[in-house]
């Protein structure tokens, strides 16, 4: 382990990859610093059908470099203009942005960046820690144990899906049906082909990505035709003095990023409802939030960007180990290992034990370096926030188009783009959650794998197994805490009235 | 009974699992388990979803929370007439683009495309027009045909015309 640790390290410390990873935190504090926090899942869409071209270990730079930055860039846009950075970063405004009318803006954010280094660096050595322990116990599963694991991963998401499980759970299978589209690999059968032989390779997921998150991106910008439509609050006040406050509060901040683990290690929960849950805890746990949380409290502050930032540690875990998404951007991120030939769950550990170093020193540094550029650019970059509609839109169309066009080089690739995109639309205005159509369809392969040799193996005695047995248990203890976690009302109006 | 467009959403994804089970009915027992599996499932999930659309049974904001927690929340201020409209234009921007990549060929609809909407969809002056056109010839051209060496299709015009 030792070994593989130190070649990591190595591999990290090479000019590509750690170019890569540079250019990975360019992008990532630039989605994650534009209006409305254009976010990860839309840098992954736009980016995966090109990293995939380059070696796995330089590819994984750039999209954890996004990854791990994102989740500190999002402090700008709560702060400086009451707008979430992202998925992740709704609960800052609640005490953000009344720091920055306050005059304390520069506070706010040193406070939040301090923070989230921290968080990252306290992720990305639980999961240097996890790895020795689970790697023994990954290997013993069999396919019955790791169909229960994908099935986890797949009904969590849907499961979490708002007040609306069912469309979670049908927007879930339909992406596992969409994953039988083309050449049945156990038979040979063309299924749902429709004459066509562009589709005989199934349906590319990264049309599909691009489709339903990229385009309708583009689409809201378009609609609105706006970026934000407040004035930024004055970008005054005392960065030091937030980094000071985020070492005094050392404890909520290692209390905050151990629960960002624990979030990030459940499939579905991820970084939407992460910083509800640390704004919660530190509402509950600190002295005096009754009568100053919500006023302007930098512990607010400090809570979400600490359990944010330490969360991507955490659903690495579930993800390399088990081959299960921890989160949905961690799902693309999946299907980025698996278009290069790299399953994650038990043959990554066994196979590309150094490529999972790689990852856990890529989030290191870009904790560190992506806090550092955060906390010296900070002028450039809150000028970012105002970027307008006209310049992102047609960026992200074209992005759009070269990732899809770049897949087979056929005009069928911009119509299928165009499909999906109308797909994406109509779920996202319907509130037919996406993610899950997704995630199903980076699972879905390997759920019909497995799903096939269980069957042919064991027959139905395959739920009998003690291992089925106690991951089933695991399963419905994780499904219990994730619906008690799932924010409260109150939480949710806040969200739209800050 | 309260006929929405959201039933119509729903009513599609029923659909779309009866035909995904009609038609695997005569695959062999392997290749139609996986979707029959799921289309199953999809059919049993999708009734009840409409029957909850119709009805108004279990209301979708109940708890309060009337976003989606793993999705983004649209919130849309804007008469539906603007929204149409609006999104009408990108989607026709978007077969505009299939169109000139099929014709002119990838290398010229891209930054086309670019300079059209910059300039007369978002009204950019033209030094900013010409170089985010100029920043998209570059990705187009360099990045990938060169640096990534892969080359895009040219476009049936050039063929007719006999020089490509």
């Amino acid at each position: 382990m030792i070994e593989a640790a130190l070649s990591g390290l190595n591999t990290t410390l090479t000019l590509p990859v750690f170019v890569a990873m540079l250019v990975g935190i360019g992008i990532g504090t630039f989605v994650a610093v534009t209006p409305q926090g254009l976010g990860t899942p839309l840098a992954y869409a736009l980016l995966i059908p090109i990293v995939i071209q380059f070696d796995p270990a330089v590819a994984v730079a750039i999209l954890l470099g996004i990854g791990q930055v994102t989740n500190t860039g999002n402090t700008f846009l709560p702060v400086l203009l009451s707008v979430p950075g992202g998925a992740g970063a709704q609960a800052i405004i609640l005490d953000g942005y009344p720091m920055g009318r306050r005059g304390e803006a520069r506070r706010a954010l040193g406070a939040g960046f301090t923070a989230s280094i921290v968080g990252g660096l306290f992720g990305a050595l639980v999961l240097a820690v996890f790895m020795p322990i689970a790697r023994p116990m990954v290997l013993a599963m069999g396919s019955p144990e790791l169909l229960i694991l994908t099935l986890w991963g797949i009904s969590m998401v849907a499961l979490l899906a708002g007040p609306q499980p069912i469309k979670g759970l049908m927007s879930g299978a339909l992406g596992l049906v969409l994953t039988a589209v083309g050449m049945d690999p156990n038979t040979a059968i063309p299924r749902y082909m429709l004459g066509l032989p562009y589709l005989i390779d199934g349906i590319p997921v990264t049309i599909v990505a691009l489709g339903i998150f990229a385009i309708p991106a583009a689409l809201d910008l378009a609609i609105r035709k706006s970026g934000v439509e407040e004035e930024p609050v004055p970008l005054v006040g005392s960065l030091f003095e937030g980094v000071s406050d985020t070492f005094r509060e050392w404890w909520l901040v290692l209390r905050c990023s151990a629960l960002g683990v624990w979030i990030g290690f459940i499939p579905g929960l991820g970084s939407q409802v992460a910083d509800w849950i640390a704004y919660a805890h530190a509402a509950q746990s600190c002295k005096g939030a009754g009568d100053s949380f919500g006023k302007g409290d930098v512990r607010g502050v400090i809570s979400c960007d600490s359990t944010n930032s330490s969360r991507e540690g955490g659903s690495l875990i579930p993800t390399v180990t088990f081959g299960v998404p921890g989160s949905f951007t961690l799902g693309l991120f999946m299907l980025a290992l698996i278009m290069m030939g790299i399953t994650p769950g038990p043959s990554m550990l066994k196979d590309h034990l150094d490529l999972i170093w790689v990852m856990i020193w890529v989030l290191t540094f870009s904790a560190i370096i992506g806090g550092m550029i955060c906390l010296v650019l900070i002028n450039p970059l809150a000028k970012l926030a105002t970027l307008r509609y006209s310049v992102l839109v047609p960026l992200i169309v074209m992005m759009s188009c070269v990732g899809a066009y770049a897949t087979t080089r056929n005009v069928m690739d911009l119509i299928l783009l165009m499909l999906f995109s109308v797909i994406g639309y109509l779920m996202r205005r319907f509130a037919y959650p996406r993610p899950p159509l997704l995630l199903a369809m980076v699972l879905g392969p390997l759920m019909e794998k497995y799903l096939f040799i269980s069957v042919r193996a064991y027959g139905l005695d395959l739920v009998t197994r003690p291992g089925v047995l106690i991951l089933l248990a695991f399963v419905i203890t994780s499904f219990i805490f994730a619906m008690w976690s799932r924010p409260q009302p109150s939480q949710t109006a806040v969200k739209e009235h800050p | 009974m309260k006929l929405a467009a959201t039933s119509a959403i729903t009513f599609a994804f029923l659909l779309f699992f009866i035909v995904t089970v009609a038609l695997a009915q005569g695959w062999p027992f392997v290749a139609r388990l996986f979707p029959w599996t799921i289309g199953i499932a999809g059919i049993i999930l999708g009734v009840i979803q409409l029957y909850r659309d119709l009805t108004g049974w279990w209301p979708e904001n109940e708890g309060g929370a009337s976003g989606l927690q793993v999705d983004e929340v649209v919130e849309n201020r804007l008469p539906l007439s603007v929204e149409v409209r609006r999104a009408g234009v990108l989607f026709g921007m978007l077969a505009g683009i299939a169109l000139a990549v099929w014709s002119l060929g990838f290398s010229v609809a891209m930054p086309a495309f670019v300079l059209a909407y910059m300039r007369f969809e978002g009204r950019e002056s033209w030094p900013i027009v010409l170089l985010m056109t100029g920043i998209t010839i570059l990705f187009v051209t360099v990045f990938f045909e060169q640096f990534l060496e892969i080359p895009w299709p040219e476009g049936v015009i050039w063929h007719w015309l006999g020089i490509d």
